[in-house]
């Protein structure tokens, strides 16, 4: 197959019921990109027939492939491998059980090709309980939108459709697809919202509960300040040192005056050389984080891809009128 | 020659008894298997004086290879050279010295079919001095509170596996014995099988101080690398808030009394344990931050999955 221009990545987890189900609405709703588009299913360690079924559709349908993992490493990494080894331009990514419609994916790449580096789906009229998902939810994106500064409406939405040149650069582990969305536009990438359908489940059990909110929510507080911190680690370490150098500072002054006028000193300076000892040890460690990056295969620029990308985006992606008129340049070298 | 299935590693590094009886007994045992199979012995400088033992062995017959090292090394760094030196897909590292009887050798390479990817032993009965049995047994329970699955017997050198186990896992230092901790967290599945523990390996043993530090250190190192592996700032965060926690109560009780009740605060030592406190909660939160800069930093070299294989690819 040549170079698609599309790869759907779905993680699937104890999901034998749905796999097939999935796969022809994916086909069906694919229709305009017909032999253009490839599919990745993620097999993340299920204990059912997930990875037997979707091989034997494999079997017969050269475009999907299936990665099947050694255990279960959760959403997040299950995506991660996906996104790893797609193929094509633009990436999709969608949840395995059928929560997701999708007949939405055209809808959102032709957003896409607007000039957006991602696209967010918005489960406007979300199928779930209201207690234990719904309200957990719109807490946990109004945090992120406050702490990242960007108001996405629905974070958790794993309906999402990338610029693969953009997310394969992205450090994703732990919980992180959730603010991949704030995380990019951070960085100045350009985000867009989609409404989309959301249906209520048919098959199997919801996998994720209340408990993962707080894992977010540490996750993302670690990664902004992580991101504010190695785009520029000695300053970054040198703003946090000031303020036990202002405290030792002041003690020295208190400890002068001590001795002017015979008083005990051992306590204040004591303090003061340990503060002092602080501020040395926190600028040292901005010095070690340079180290760090410097060394690293992670490029920030990279990650914010910014509005200077653009030209070479445009060549990456074919806008979408030019389906209208299937290459025809094949058929003239040949 | 048929293609080699087997490799068997012998680490010469640490205790060698009666290497040259030993490795036959080992030779014949695996001989019954009827399948094609290697020897590595790995020699460490300071057990030089057994190559011409070796040599002999192989001179009679035993199909071996000897690999010296110009400077001493770990029983890790063995297993992970002799990993890439192989040429048997099923890996069998051996001691230089006797756990079990060498005629149950070949049960782990049968217990080593279908999901199961790497056989481990569980010396069982023992029969050896209590005191090593108690010192066996604090370690694992130690180990046991922490890690998943539970093991009874990392101490025993003697595995079965598939030599792709190696290639997702990074062996150094001490890390040998936890070979199967490590393999279990990157999804491979082990299995753990009870074979009587040899006489020969009942006699006690106690070993210096500096073995039990390091070994307590082993500890330390293996539960941080399974537990906290993509989340360093979990780790050193706790420490760092307790620490923080407590310095800031005590500060703000001082501060009270300083205010409210005039008691002097700049002749008070716990003024000064206190700050202390302070100090460090700040240094591990820190510390923490630059793990997690690493683990970000890293994140797309180090991928946070293992694959078994792609289909259609």
């Amino acid at each position: 197959m040549n170079q698609p221009e599309l790869s759907i990545v779905v993680p699937l987890y104890n999901e034998q019921d749905n796999v097939t189900l999935m796969f022809e609405r994916i086909v069906s709703a694919l229709e305009p990109f017909k032999g253009k588009f490839e599919i990745l299913f993620v097999n993340d360690g299920s204990k059912d027939k997930t990875f037997e079924i979707a091989s034997g559709i494999a079997a017969k349908n050269p475009f999907l492939r299936v990665i099947d993992f050694r255990k279960n490493y959760g959403q997040t990494p299950a995506m991660a491998a996906g996104i790893d080894n797609a193929r094509a331009p633009v990436i999709v990514t969608m949840d395995g059980d059928l929560q997701n419609d999708p007949s939405d994916i055209p809808d959102m790449v032709a957003k896409l090709r607007e000039g957006y580096d991602i696209v967010v789906g918005w489960r406007h009229n979300r199928q779930d309980k209201l207690v234990t998902r719904k309200i957990p939810s719109r807490i946990a994106n109004k945090i992120i939108g406050k702490v990242t500064g960007v108001p996405i409406k629905d974070n958790g939405c794993s309906l999402k459709v990338y610029r693969a040149d953009v997310m394969k650069q992205m450090p994703f582990y732990n919980e992180m697809h959730r603010f991949i969305p704030a995380l990019l536009s951070l960085g100045g990438a350009k985000v867009a919202e989609v409404k989309v359908k959301h249906h209520a489940r048919q098959f199997g059990e919801s996998k994720y509960g209340l408990s993962r909110i707080y894992k977010v929510l540490f996750d993302l507080l670690m990664i902004k300040t992580v991101l504010s911190l190695i785009s520029h680690p000695v300053r970054w370490f040198v703003r946090i040192a000031l303020l036990p150098l202002v405290f030792a500072a002041a003690l020295f002054f208190s400890v002068l005056g001590d001795i002017s006028q015979g008083d005990p000193i051992v306590v204040n300076a004591t303090i003061m050389l340990m503060l002092t000892n602080l501020t040395f040890f926190l600028v040292s460690l901005g010095f070690v984080c340079e180290l760090i990056y410097n060394k690293s295969p992670l490029d920030l620029s990279k990650i914010a891809p910014l509005t200077a990308q653009v030209d070479a985006y445009e060549q990456h992606i074919p806008l979408s009128d030019s389906q209208d008129t299937p290459s025809d340049t094949p058929e003239k070298s040949a | 020659m048929t293609a080699i299935e087997i490799t068997a590693i012998v680490p010469i590094t640490e205790r060698v008894e009666h290497v040259d009886q030993l490795i036959l007994s080992y030779h014949h045992a695996l001989a019954k298997l009827n399948k094609p199979y290697e020897f590595l012995f790995l020699v460490s400088p300071q057990w030089n004086n057994y190559k011409p033992s070796l040599e002999a062995i192989i001179a009679q017959g035993v199909p071996g290879k000897i690999v010296s090292f110009s400077r001493s090394f770990g029983e890790a760094t063995a297993i992970q050279v002799g990993g890439e030196m192989a040429h048997g897909d099923i890996i069998l590292t051996l001691t230089p010295y006797e756990q079990i009887a060498p005629e149950s050798i070949p049960q782990l390479i049968e217990n080593l079919q279908g999901e199961t990817q790497m056989v481990i032993v569980n010396r069982s009965p023992r029969i050896d001095a209590s005191f090593n049995q108690l010192q066996s047994r604090w370690f694992h329970g130690i180990l046991n509170m922490f890690a998943d699955p539970k093991f009874n017997d990392m101490g025993c050198g003697i595995r079965a596996f598939r030599k792709e186990i190696l290639k997702e896992i990074r062996l150094y230092g001490d890390l040998h014995r936890f070979i199967p901790l490590l393999a279990h967290q990157q999804g491979f599945k082990v299995k753990e099988i009870d074979i009587p523990q040899s006489p020969r390996d009942a006699h006690r043993r106690v070993y210096g101080a500096k073995t039990y530090l390091g070994r307590i250190f082993d500890l330390l190192t293996i539960i941080f690398l399974t537990k906290f592996n993509q989340k360093p700032l979990r780790f050193f965060g706790a420490g760092g808030a307790i620490c923080l926690g407590i310095s800031l109560l005590g500060l703000l009780y001082i501060g009270m009394e300083r205010l409210f009740f005039d008691v002097a605060a700049a002749d008070r030592p716990l003024l000064v344990v206190f700050s202390l406190l302070l100090v460090l909660g700040v240094q591990l939160g820190a510390i923490g931050l630059v793990g997690e800069t690493i683990i970000f930093t890293h994140a797309k070299n180090s991928r946070p999955y293992t694959i078994r294989k792609i289909v259609n690819d």
